[in-house]
């Protein structure tokens, strides 16, 4: 049998994941790798991964086959933030959740947009603190029941494609865990641009969120996130938009701080 | 910058020019009282060396940019005061865990909160030794002029390269704002970390006496696994055995702990130590005050001493334990209202009285004149 | 041999430049020990702020000014503040037209200059009023050289200000001193 194309980039010695089943970190797994693999990169060598706390946060620790920095949570965009200046050679790649990215994080979020760092940052976003047991989180939409809004959510969420792209990303984009082919396409498009690249992913977490909201089955509960998104852009009030919501061309900082740094070595 | 040279330098300075000189070439940062002349000094001259400057949207990032830099093989520095360092507690914590060098400079001012911003203190001390949740250990340094600010900050490099460990340089804004010569050795002594000699080391595993692992970064072809969570040698976490869990942490603690005796370095000013009927312990700006103490007490014919702390951590047990013996009292000079003064009480432990001078506000120091009278009683 | 000088006034007046520059004068160039401890509040004008030099041919110890040799006063506040750690037969320098009070302590040896009226009058600006001053102290304190406050001030101020801060030093050395 021919083995999955996505095996040579894994730890194999420590598959299966310990994803719950259902989980849609395995889809973004599975896209991400597709795109990698689409682009020709034989292995992760060129790579370097930062994840922080959170269920999204161990799709790429221990599994991927690469250099992986699992980190605090709510950071991990600011230690991929010094890796990247370190190591501007290396595309660093940042995988991990709503909670982590948005919630705790999400200064660092808006600000890495803003100076448009050089890193590639997927939010796999299951609109809940899926591995703390449930809560609600800054994506948990509104009038939703967790273990932390057992009458309904009662905060408007974030909605963190166009919060990042209104700070400055290069790129934003907003897809479902059911557009699977556009989830990929977005990736490779990210991995080839510089500056800030978000791609945000609304998944199921069939364990924590679907049975709080009487939706057990993980593909009734991606059919439900599909029916709170449109594609439709005059539709964006009530539900959330999918799609690239913005692309830039601006360089990125990598670029900026190199040309500062000539400027000033060369006055000296 | 010219070796050899003499140098007019406040401590910020002194200290930015010494972590350029251990050869730091990453700095991250957020501005804070009395620190923040690191920060600028660091955003003109790390271009200037080809090294990255970048200021953060707050302490949390800095810390975090700085060990991200670390793992990116750059020796990295962040600076911060009072606030900003106990913002800085988890990731100090998490560069302690996956044993990542990175040097900390506290500048101390006047807590707790924001107390008095541009004011001196001594108060964070223990924040140093314990600031961070779990069992771990530390190293911090403590200067006491701006020429220390550079030799130490030099110092916590090579210790943190050596031992992977994060190092704090403890200062305060005294010496931080005091300007003084500095001279800039010919030769400074330069630690790197240690790089795997095979593929396959284990880069979270203890294979040599002192227990400090190699440490390669990424790009480098490991596929590596760094993780804050309890991992075995090859970074695999492993959140629930209590076997793993307790090798890694012993291992942590111990690199630091057997090695202290080799880390400790202090300063004794005063009579010949045999002789000594008295003793101060002091640090920072405090030894100063100290210092002019011991001088007026020799004057006076008093037999005393000025035990000096260049590292405050590890502590320097035995070298105080051996003293104390022999002295009929101990002063302990602090900004604070007792921090170290309990640490050498422990240490002590009722071989002699220890006295503690304290002053806190305004950023005051320690009068001499407080010291001495402590002195004079013995 | 431990000489201490404070320079005292409100933010604004260039008092911690004045101690920089005198400072850096006698440790690069005259070769001496020397600490220099600037102060300020949170506010960067108009509040009290100083500048404590030691200068020593032996290491200092207690950085902080205990028994002044010298002191500058170029505010009222600052002498009420600071009198008190005037040696005896220790110099008093004031600007008099920014020192209004009357200075009662005996047994110290009071200078009045019109730094601040030079200032304006030969050099049209006030704001060197710091360099006068110090033109003024050169002449009290053989210790440093005029020559060593003067590269100090080309090492220390910007480019634009050097010439200015050079004639405000020397018409400071100019000013008589009365007795």
């Amino acid at each position: 049998m021919k083995e999955h194309f996505a095996i040579k980039y894994l730890r194999r010695e420590i598959l299966p994941t310990v994803f719950c089943p259902g989980c849609g970190n395995g889809i973004v797994i599975n896209c991400f790798l597709k795109a990698v693999s689409d682009l020709g990169y034989e292995d992760l060598s060129g790579f370097a991964f930062v994840s922080g706390i959170g269920c999204a946060s161990w799709c790429i620790s221990p599994y991927f086959k690469a250099d992986t920095l699992h980190t605090l949570h709510g950071r991990p965009i600011a230690f991929a933030t010094g890796l990247k200046l370190a190591r501007p050679d290396l595309q660093v790649v940042v995988i991990s959740g709503d909670g982590d990215l948005a919630g705790i994080g999400g200064n660092h979020l808006i600000h890495a947009a803003r100076r448009n760092m050089d890193l590639l940052v997927i939010c796999i976003n299951n609109l809940n603190y899926g591995m703390t047991g449930g809560q609600v989180s800054p994506t948990t939409p509104e009038n939703v029941t967790t273990t932390t809004s057992p009458y309904g959510n009662i905060e408007p969420p974030f909605r963190l494609a166009e919060l990042v792209a209104a700070a400055g990303a290069n790129l934003s984009a907003r897809w479902t865990t059911y557009h699977v082919g556009q989830i990929i396409s977005t990736i490779k498009k990210g991995l080839k641009k510089e500056g800030f690249r978000f791609i945000e992913v609304i998944s199921q977490c069939p364990t924590n969120f679907g049975r709080r909201i009487g939706i057990d089955k993980p593909p009734d509960l991606v059919k439900w996130i599909r029916s709170i998104c449109t594609v439709k852009k005059e539709n964006s009030n009530e539900k959330l938009r999918l799609g690239i919501i913005c692309e830039r061309y601006r360089p990125g900082y990598v670029s900026v701080l190199k040309s500062l740094m000539e400027r000033v070595r060369g006055e000296g | 910058m010219k070796k050899g040279r003499v140098e007019f330098w406040n401590g910020n300075i002194a200290c930015a020019e010494g972590a350029i000189a251990a050869g730091c070439r990453f700095f991250a940062g957020y501005p804070i009282t009395p620190s923040s002349e690191i920060l600028e000094h660091m955003a003109k001259r790390m271009p200037e060396v080809g090294g990255v400057f970048i200021q953060m949207e707050d302490e949390l990032a800095a810390i975090a940019a700085v060990i991200g830099a670390s793992w990116g093989g750059v020796k990295a520095m962040t600076a911060t005061s009072g606030p900003g360092f106990s913002l800085m507690q988890e990731g100090i914590g998490y560069a302690c865990m996956t044993e990542t060098p990175c040097v900390i400079v506290d500048v101390q001012r006047a807590g707790p909160s924001t107390g008095q911003a541009t004011k001196a203190a001594q108060g964070d001390v223990m924040q140093a030794r314990w600031g961070t949740h779990g069992d771990h250990e530390i190293i911090a340094l403590a200067p006491n002029s701006p020429q220390e600010m550079f030799d130490l900050t030099v110092r916590a490099f090579n210790l943190s390269e050596m031992y992977r460990v994060p190092v704090i340089v403890l200062a305060d804004e005294i010496v931080a704002h005091m300007w003084e010569k500095v001279r800039i050795p010919d030769d400074i002594e330069i630690v790197n970390r240690r790089k795997p000699s095979r593929p396959d080391e284990q880069i979270f595993g203890h294979e040599l006496d002192t227990g400090v692992p190699p440490m390669p970064a990424f790009g480098e072809g490991y596929n590596l696994l760094v993780t804050g969570s309890t991992h075995d040698g090859y970074g695999f976490r492993k959140t629930a055995d209590p076997l793993v869990h307790r090798k890694l942490v012993t291992r942590l603690v111990n690199k630091i702990r057997k090695n202290a005796e080799k880390i400790v370095d202090f300063e004794i000013y005063g009579c010949d130590p045999e002789d000594a009927e008295v003793m101060v312990v002091s640090y920072g700006c405090t030894s100063r005050s100290a210092d002019e103490a011991v001088r007026q007490a020799l004057e006076e014919g008093i037999k005393a001493i000025n035990f000096r702390l260049r590292t405050i951590w590890p502590f320097p047990e035995k070298a105080l334990r051996e003293l104390a013996e022999r002295v009929k009292l101990i002063v302990v000079p602090e900004m604070n209202l007792g921090q170290l003064y309990f640490e050498v009480e422990r240490v002590a432990c009722g071989r002699c009285p220890v006295i503690l001078v304290s002053r806190i506000g305004g950023g005051e120091m320690v009068r001499p004149q407080d010291i001495l009278r402590e002195l004079r009683r013995a | 041999m431990r000489v201490e000088i404070l320079i005292a006034g409100v933010g604004g007046l260039g008092i911690v430049f004045a101690g920089s520059v005198l400072a850096r004068a006698a440790a690069i160039y005259e070769g001496f020990e020397v600490t220099f401890s600037p102060s300020y509040g949170a506010e960067a004008r108009g509040t009290a702020c100083k500048s404590e030099v030691i200068i020593s041919d032996e290491r200092i110890l207690y950085p902080r000014v205990r028994n002044c040799d010298f002191m500058i006063s170029m505010s009222d506040d600052a002498v009420l503040r600071y009198i008190r750690f005037l040696k005896k037969d220790g110099y008093l320098v004031l600007d008099e037209d920014l020192v209004k009070l009357d200075v009662k302590r005996k047994g110290i040896k009071v200078v009045r200059v019109p730094a601040h009226r030079k200032a304006q009058e030969v050099l049209g600006t006030p704001q060197v009023t710091n360099m006068v001053m110090l033109g003024v102290l050169a002449k009290l304190l053989p210790l440093v050289s005029f020559e060593s406050i003067k590269r100090s001030i080309k090492d220390l101020s910007p480019k634009r200000l050097v010439d200015l801060n050079v004639k405000a030093l020397e018409l400071g050395n100019r000013i008589p001193l009365g007795d």
